[in-house]
């Protein structure tokens, strides 16, 4: 990336787009931690992320997906979503041990799971290994896992690419909830159709750089947007 | 019954012979349950236990024979102890992965060895540690091998029950987490390097365990008894057994302690007994590794997402 300055809005979803090698997918490894940047600072609020671990940006409310899926593959897909909520006193190891105040929790924890199955479709595989789930699915699964840490800021890379028509709708659907409670979405997308759907702006990224940002409808139209994504 | 099989089988039953295979398998339930911790719950190859084992095993055996100490303090402290220990190894190498990790601790088993053969004036080096003393406990002296084997299956139901109930929790879930996928682990806001260095400490703890038990069942150590090879004997067991489940690692340890006896039965040469015995659980391993990669009970394979 060079010389990237952006500023994003609560309750805003923002499509990064861009030719491949453009730096879509680095710029949200910078802002989730994964890659520390030469130089530049990025804030969230009053609070500057730019040195964060990945699991601090993450507990400070900003959450992503990845390009290539991750969930966990061998635990089950229930497991993955708790795995997601914040604050269980049961992974501090003196309270595992004594059992102090997981029952009521993990109870909660669990209702709250199944509804966010219900939310993306997939009740019906809580007890399967997330090994099992079609590509799709499993990005359903990540998705979800963003949602159980009722985040301020979620950040999905390629959210709707390889995935057939129904899950697509589902996913673009759940964005569009995602804007109405007021959470910042950014995500990283091929499918031009998706970000004029879903998108209130769009930043085209080539070669490291902003190329320009605005509404998709007018910008995505435009001759140096062309010439960059045909080259 | 066991007299009607002994008598089949020509071979004499000894009461005494069982509890001491009783003990073994006890302390070995142990040390491979606290390996499974590292390997089979979190994903991290380790070939250093025995370098723990020796940590609880030299603590618990100076402060028998050197303070009198009372057991239940001696396990205590070998427990903290180990954990310490287990910081000089884990916090270095804890941004490690896979084989990288494994090569770790590899070097520091083979440190621990060597401080163990030349810090003489703490362990007396070659000669080791004798004349630890028999455990007493709640004012009972344990003595006998029947004593000492009630003990030694206390301590592992013990042992096992405070495993399960980590394994069951949200902190065995993060556990598998890290295992499955650490950046996803990260994501979702789990600060993994520190979990790492906390089952680490926890595992080279139960290990400590073992080593105390075994320390004052045998009642002299020495650096012969926690090398590399013995690291190799509990890593087979837990790979044996199957990795990431609770009753794996007691299957390994009972299926690698009973061997030996076995083959025992079948009158090998006693010059090259030893020798085809590490055949022997070579072939095992490597046979097991091809039928079946986890093993008799294992939930986890070993196949990692890149």
């Amino acid at each position: 990336m060079d010389g990237v300055a952006l500023t994003f809005d609560p309750g805003e979803i923002t499509a990064i787009v861009g030719p491949n090698g453009a730096g879509k997918s680095t710029l949200i490894n910078v802002l989730s931690g994964y890659v520390r940047p030469d130089r530049g600072q990025w804030y969230w609020g009053a609070t500057e992320l730019t040195k964060l671990p990945p699991f601090k940006i993450a507990r400070a409310g900003v959450t992503r997906t990845f390009q290539q899926v991750r969930v966990a593959n061998q635990v089950t897909v229930l497991d993955n979503l708790l795995l997601a909520f914040r604050g269980q006193k049961g992974e501090r190891l003196s309270n595992a041990i004594l059992g102090i105040g997981i029952r009521e929790q993990e109870k909660q924890n669990h209702e709250r799971a199944r509804e966010l199955l219900e939310l993306v479709g997939l009740e019906q595989q809580a007890l399967l290994p997330a090994e099992v789930l079609s590509f799709g699915q499993q990005k359903l699964v990540s998705i979800a896992c963003c949602l159980a840490m009722d985040p301020d800021v979620i950040m999905l890379d390629e959210p709707v690419s390889g995935v057939d028509y129904t899950l697509r709708s589902r996913i673009l659907a759940l964005l569009a909830q995602l804007r109405d409670r007021g959470k910042l979405t950014i995500f990283v997308e091929h499918d031009i159709t998706a970000v004029r759907e879903v998108a209130n702006r769009a930043v085209v990224m080539n070669a490291g750089k902003v190329l320009c940002q605005g509404q998709p409808g007018d910008i995505l139209r435009s001759p140096e947007v062309v010439e960059a994504f045909l080259g | 019954m066991a007299s009607l099989v002994s008598r089949y089988l020509g071979i004499r039953f000894d009461m005494d012979y069982a509890f001491h295979l009783i003990v073994l398998i006890s302390i070995y339930a142990i040390l491979a349950v606290s390996l499974d911790l590292l390997v089979g719950q979190t994903g991290l190859v380790s070939i250093s236990q025995a370098a723990f084992y020796a940590a609880g095993a030299y603590i618990g055996a100076i402060l028998a024979v050197g303070l009198r100490a009372p057991f239940l303090i001696e396990v205590l402290a070998a427990m903290l102890g180990a954990a310490l220990i287990s910081l000089l190894v884990s916090i270095p190498s804890i941004h490690l992965r896979g084989d990288y990790f494994f090569i770790a601790t590899f070097a520091f088993q083979l440190v621990v060895t060597s401080l163990l053969n030349n810090w003489v004036t703490v362990t007396r080096g070659p000669l080791g540690l004798a004349g630890i003393s028999p455990v007493i406990l709640f004012g009972v002296r344990i003595e006998s091998s029947g004593k000492f084997a009630i003990l030694a299956v206390a301590a592992t139901a013990i042992s096992y029950v405070i495993v399960w109930r980590v394994v069951r929790s949200p902190f065995g879930r993060v556990m598998r987490a890290i295992r499955e996928d650490e950046l996803f682990a990260q994501s979702l806001g789990k600060n993994t390097q520190g979990m790492k260095v906390i089952v680490v400490a926890l595992s080279a703890a139960f290990a400590a365990v073992g080593g105390c038990l075994y320390a004052h069942y045998m009642t002299y150590i020495d650096p012969t008894n926690f090398t590399f090879t013995e690291s190799l004997l509990i890593l087979s067991m837990v790979v044996i057994g199957g990795a990431g489940s609770l009753i794996g690692p007691f299957v390994g340890a009972g299926v690698l302690v009973l061997l030996p006896e076995v083959l025992r039965l079948i009158g090998l040469p006693s010059n090259t007994a030893a020798n085809i015995r590490q055949l022997f659980y070579g072939g095992l391993l490597v046979t097991l590794m091809f039928l079946r990669p986890r093993g008799f009970f294992g939930k986890y394979g070993f196949g990692r997402k890149t």
